[in-house]
């Protein structure tokens, strides 16, 4: 017990960091793969016939092994100069599917009657888009975005492998000296920082879910 | 009376790419300021010839003329936005409050705030639902009853003069649907906004339903037009199809007489 408070004293600004970094790096990808992912649905949405090309390509990218995945970017011009651009370009090849697919089932989902009606007022496309489809959907976006993210801050512990960082850097110091005190202060914010993602975008989807709304 | 109608439909058309017709040679005028109910079963083709007039639904062949002139010359957003849109299953939106349902028209032609709620407050109260009660309300806590006011109030809202009915009560219970026929008429009789009546298109199987609210009854049947009478003349009617027709609704009161 002593020696535990010990070990957390002395490693604790390197936590914060690591915690800090591994944030920064799920963050960012996050962040760019919805850029890409909702429009990228909402397309799909469009032009069903897209669909099932495009959401193949994007989940054999999911099967890829994170680690192999890491090793394929490395040699690449400019996005293998920088381990965090690894580490990014990584997860968010990781993190389109479920929030893709959630996109575009959320949209193709919206009540026929409704989006029927939506036309026959006299909506624009783009109305339709932001006031009908984008928030009805947008629950099922979420938890596409929830997936996405939880995914995210597990795979981003092996980005520590290719230098970028992040709470895996415990973790693969601590498997290599066979210190179990370094996987864990590596591995239980990783699951905190999960859980918390998590949790907070649980309650931000049932806060936005629509009663009444006869998605499925 | 050379006023031009409300609606006209001219030798419309509408093909399957099968070659089978959906529409055939439609002709029909309907006046400004009346009730037109298109009486037939399923599959006749009224609803199609509902739809043709807010372009919701092609036609291959003739032309659909709105307050005289070809909705293929019109702009299309401002052509359904300035006619009424009812339907059975209502299609309220339902993440938005009533008052939103009832001013959406206003909303996307970005009219004020303020004046969107006075508008959608007056349409709540001439339906029937009290603004206070009801303005805040989500669809989904209404009935089917209150559910149609509230599609009839957002039809009416935007100052519409024409208004596309399809089987606009058949969902609901028989005296809830004698309840909405009055709101209904009262509505059409009521002097609009423009300081004319709305013209209805009345989509209906139900033959009491169209001979209480219109004053023409078409009688549709395989894509196109067998009888176009007052609703008056309609009962008493020779014309084959329209004796059919009525007999089949009235066997009941037939059986027991």
């Amino acid at each position: 017990m002593i020696e535990g408070s010990g070990f957390l004293q002395e490693h604790w600004d390197e936590i914060t960091m690591l915690t800090l970094e591994h944030l920064w790096l799920t963050g960012a990808a996050i962040l760019f793969a919805t850029a890409i992912s909702i429009p990228l649905g909402i397309l799909l949405a469009r032009n069903h016939r897209l669909a099932r090309p495009v959401l193949g390509v994007v989940n054999t990218l999911q099967t890829i092994p994170s680690l192999a995945m890491f090793g394929f970017l490395l040699p690449l011009p400019f996005i293998g100069e920088r381990a965090a651009r690894i580490a990014i370009v990584a997860l968010v090849a990781y993190a389109l599917l479920p929030i893709v697919r959630n996109t575009y089932a959320g949209i193709s989902g919206v009540d026929a009657t409704v989006m029927d009606v939506a036309e026959a007022v006299g909506m624009t496309s783009w109305q339709r888009l932001r006031k009908v489809e984008l928030p009805l959907a947008m629950p099922f976006i979420l938890a596409g975005l929830r997936t996405a993210t939880v995914t995210c801050v597990g795979i981003a512990t092996i980005a520590a492998a290719v230098g970028a960082g992040g709470l895996g850097e415990f973790i693969f110091r601590g498997v290599a000296s066979v210190d179990n005190r370094l996987v864990l202060a590596g591995a239980v914010p990783a699951a905190l920082l999960a859980l918390a993602a998590d949790g907070l975008l649980g309650l931000l989807e049932w806060r936005l879910r629509v009663p009444g709304a006869g998605q499925s | 009376m050379s006023r031009t109608p409300a609606i006209e439909f001219r030798n419309v058309h509408y093909r399957l790419p099968d070659g089978r017709a959906l529409l055939n040679d439609v002709t029909l005028e309907v006046a400004t300021g009346t009730t037109v109910a298109l009486l037939g079963k399923s599959g006749s083709g009224k609803t199609t010839l509902l739809r043709a007039v807010n372009r919701m639904h092609g036609i291959s062949g003739g032309d659909v003329l709105v307050r005289g002139r070809s909705i293929f010359e019109q702009d299309l957003i401002a052509l359904r936005r300035s006619i009424g849109y009812v339907i059975q299953e209502t299609g309220l939106f339902p993440h938005f409050t009533l008052e939103r349902n009832i001013g959406l028209v206003l909303e996307i032609e970005g009219k004020p705030r303020a004046a969107i709620h006075e508008r959608a407050c007056e349409l709540m109260e001439m339906v029937g639902l009290s603004a206070s009660e009801f303005a805040r309300r989500m669809p989904h806590e209404l009935s089917g009853g209150q559910r149609q006011r509230v599609g009839l109030a957002r039809a009416l809202a935007a100052g519409q003069d024409i208004l596309l009915m399809d089987e606009p009560f058949g969902a609901l219970d028989p005296l809830t649907r004698a309840e909405m026929q009055d709101v209904l008429r009262h509505l059409t009789l009521q002097v609009h906004r423009s300081g004319t009546r709305p013209t209805v298109l009345l989509v209906t199987h139900d033959l009491d339903e169209a001979l209480y609210l219109a004053e023409r009854v078409v009688l549709v049947e395989d894509g196109g037009i067998t009888a176009n009478l007052p609703a008056e003349q309609f009962l008493s009617s020779p014309v084959p199809a329209v004796q059919a027709y009525v007999r089949a609704v009235h066997r009941g009161a037939e059986a027991r007489s």
